[in-house]
């Protein structure tokens, strides 16, 4: 899952960004309005982590372009806590608000729930034959058994069961497990691939040749 | 609140009762001593002219004793019963030579004049031959007719008072019952309904006025505490990024085990976050406390250029990472009395800002001069300016005119309002200047005092 963090205030965009990446999160970084709105409406996030004081174009503004481009879920982080600011983002397009300071744990929730909620989920774990997958606990088992994932396998898997029954194209995949800063050889992507079918049965995704990948309903 | 305006109004009513029974009693007073006057006055005159009568027609002969020479129509008026008047005549031996049916004893009066013997009065002349003549009559008439007179005055005056003091009570109730409505409206402002205003009714009157005055009061106490309770949210507010700074890199590091560089890293960053909170929570300290007018200033001679000098060397890092240079125009030997740490900080965040707002390859310049009474100490930068809008509220709390770029910077908006307090406390002014992408020239003038 690949997310957009927009905070201006470098000492904190830092140690959220490591956080989010160290919970599986591809991240992009941006200190300000112009920047963000621009990743916002150019690249396709499963997420986006909006500040609402940014410079050169303030938060509000940036939601507005996005929305007029794009459906992603939009998580508010501000130090505003008045009505009037929440009702505002929120009707301007948000998804959710959070008020700093924040636990990191709360932040973390919020972004599952937003990506399950997009991808039109009300139960958190996903199960696909006799594999499930739960997002919050970052564990996957086949049969009732765990079965141990590294971190870049864990997060092709997430992205195929949660767009399950749909073509997944290689570029979708590239673009939802790698942020800008990572080398993306989508032909690393295979390798993944061939390692979830070692451990999650050969039948777990098919492949379309020429087109990308796809797991059953 | 009820019981004390019912307690005026019994007050009032008291006050009046004492004044309307002091007005009756003496009116009263001066109408019947008056009637009496007069009524004695009347009767003096009718026994007056008969006894005048009599002595005149009185005399005593030799031979027929003592006769009167008047028609018995005269003197049948003298026979006329219990009330009518009577007459004595004594001889010049002091025996009752005549006399008309005489109603008990009359003793012998020694004198001329009118005398009262009640139930009677009485008119004494001296006639010929040593006659004395006495004409006498009752008064019970007089009295009975004054003893009327009085319970007719007591129950006019009763009447009177009552009706008074029933108009006094409805009176005073009027007059109290905006002042009663006042305190109802009064005790109706809340915290919860701190808008809420007495009604002011008409002004020219004084209760008008004065409901006015009391709004007026709770117009700037309102505000007072509107202005604490923003203050209180835009401190807490301005808390809200460090502590997230804090938070956030304290939990991400504790996420799993790091080498030594990463933690040192998270705590330096950890380190800063929380010097930001001791600027921002010293600020407060001492805006509240110059607030509060307990600042405490020391009055020593202070010599500007030395203190501008001292501010320049504290900035010089940030300036050469900003591209900024730094001149100083004045002599030292301009001295004001002050707190020179308090100076040095008011001239600091001047500076600060200066270097903040300017332009790579811009001037901060710190001129000192003197002003015979006052000294001023100028700092100019080559920056964008200051929009007009934001100069009025420039010296105000929490105040950014770049809001984005200052928080960056670690600023909440308060350096300029603590300097203003600072040279408040000095007894000086502080003024802006600002031309738009010229610059801006912030102006502290200090009283010189006597030195």
């Amino acid at each position: 899952m690949r997310l957009l963090l927009a905070e201006d205030e470098l000492d904190l965009a830092r140690a959220l960004g490591r956080a989010l990446e160290e919970n599986g999160y591809a991240v992009d970084v941006v200190h300000d309005g112009l920047e963000a709105a621009h990743l916002g409406t150019s690249v396709e996030y499963d997420a986006i982590l909006l500040d609402l004081m940014l410079p050169e174009r303030d938060g509000f503004e940036v939601l507005a372009e996005v929305r007029a481009a794009r459906a992603t879920p939009v998580l508010i982080l501000t130090a505003r806590d008045g009505v009037d600011d929440r009702v505002r983002g929120l009707d301007g397009g948000a998804d959710d608000y959070l008020v700093k300071p924040f636990e990191l744990k709360e932040l973390l929730a919020r972004v599952r729930a937003l990506i399950r909620r997009a991808a039109g989920r009300a139960v958190p774990r996903i199960e696909v034959g006799d594999v499930a997958l739960d997002p919050a606990a970052r564990t996957v088992t086949k049969g009732g058994v765990p079965v141990r994932l590294s971190p870049k396998e864990f997060a092709v898997a997430e992205f195929l069961l949660t767009h399950r029954g749909r073509l997944v194209t290689r570029t979708m995949l590239v673009e939802h497990v790698y942020d800008d800063a990572e080398e993306t050889a989508s032909n690393v992507l295979d390798v993944y691939v061939a390692s979830l079918r070692r451990k999650l049965g050969r039948e777990f995704v098919r492949t379309r040749r020429g087109e990308g990948y796809i797991v059953d309903a | 609140m009820r019981e004390r305006v019912r307690s005026i109004r019994a007050t009032l009513l008291a006050g009046q009762a004492l004044v309307l029974i002091g007005t009756v009693v003496v009116f009263a007073a001066v109408l019947y001593s008056s009637r009496r006057n007069a009524d004695v006055r009347a009767l003096d005159e009718r026994i007056g002219t008969r006894v005048a009568a009599i002595a005149a027609a009185a005399e005593d002969d030799e031979e027929d004793g003592v006769e009167l020479e008047l028609s018995d129509a005269y003197l049948a008026e003298f026979s006329g019963g219990e009330d009518a008047p009577y007459f004595l005549v004594w001889d010049s031996a002091g025996a009752v030579a005549l006399s008309s049916g005489v109603p008990g004893e009359v003793p012998l009066p020694t004198a001329e004049g009118f005398r009262d013997r009640p139930p009677r009065r009485e008119a004494t002349r001296r006639g010929a031959d040593g006659l004395t003549v006495l004409v006498g009559v009752s008064t019970a008439p007089m009295v009975a007719a004054h003893r009327e007179f009085l319970l007719s005055l007591v129950g006019a005056g009763a009447i009177v008072l009552a009706l008074g003091l029933a108009a006094g009570w409805l009176l005073a109730g009027r007059v109290l019952a905006p002042i009663r409505r006042m305190s109802e409206a009064a005790a109706g402002i809340s915290e919860a309904d701190p808008t809420r205003r007495l009604d002011v009714g008409r002004t020219e009157t004084e209760l008008g006025s004065l409901a006015a005055t009391l709004n007026d009061a709770f117009d700037r106490m309102h505000e007072a505490v509107e202005r604490r309770t923003r203050f209180t949210a835009d401190a807490s507010h301005e808390l809200r990024t460090p502590v997230s700074v804090v938070l956030a890199t304290a939990e991400q590091a504790l996420g799993r085990e790091r080498t030594a560089a990463e933690y040192e890293e998270a705590l330096e960053t950890v380190r800063r976050a929380a010097r930001r909170m001791k600027h921002l929570v010293d600020d407060l300290l001492t805006l509240t406390r110059a607030d509060a007018g307990d600042l405490p200033l020391a009055r020593d001679p202070v010599d500007l250029a030395e203190v501008s000098d001292e501010v320049l060397d504290l900035v010089r890092p940030l300036a050469a990472a900003a591209d900024v240079s730094l001149a100083l125009d004045g002599a030292p030997g301009i001295v004001v009395p002050g707190d020179r740490e308090r100076l040095r900080d008011a001239v600091t965040n001047l500076v600060r800002n200066a270097i903040r707002y300017n332009r790579p390859g811009g001037r901060v310049t710190v001129s000192v001069r003197n002003g015979g009474a006052d000294a001023a100490i100028a700092v100019e930068d080559t920056g964008i300016g200051i929009p007009r809008e934001h100069r009025a509220r420039l010296f105000e709390r929490f105040t950014r005119v770049d809001e984005a770029r200052s928080r960056r910077d670690g600023g909440a908006g308060l350096g300029l309002a603590i300097a203003a307090s600072i040279v408040d406390g000095h007894g000086g002014t502080i003024d802006v200047d600002s031309t738009p992408d010229v610059g801006s020239t912030f102006t502290i003038t200090l009283p010189r005092g006597n030195e």
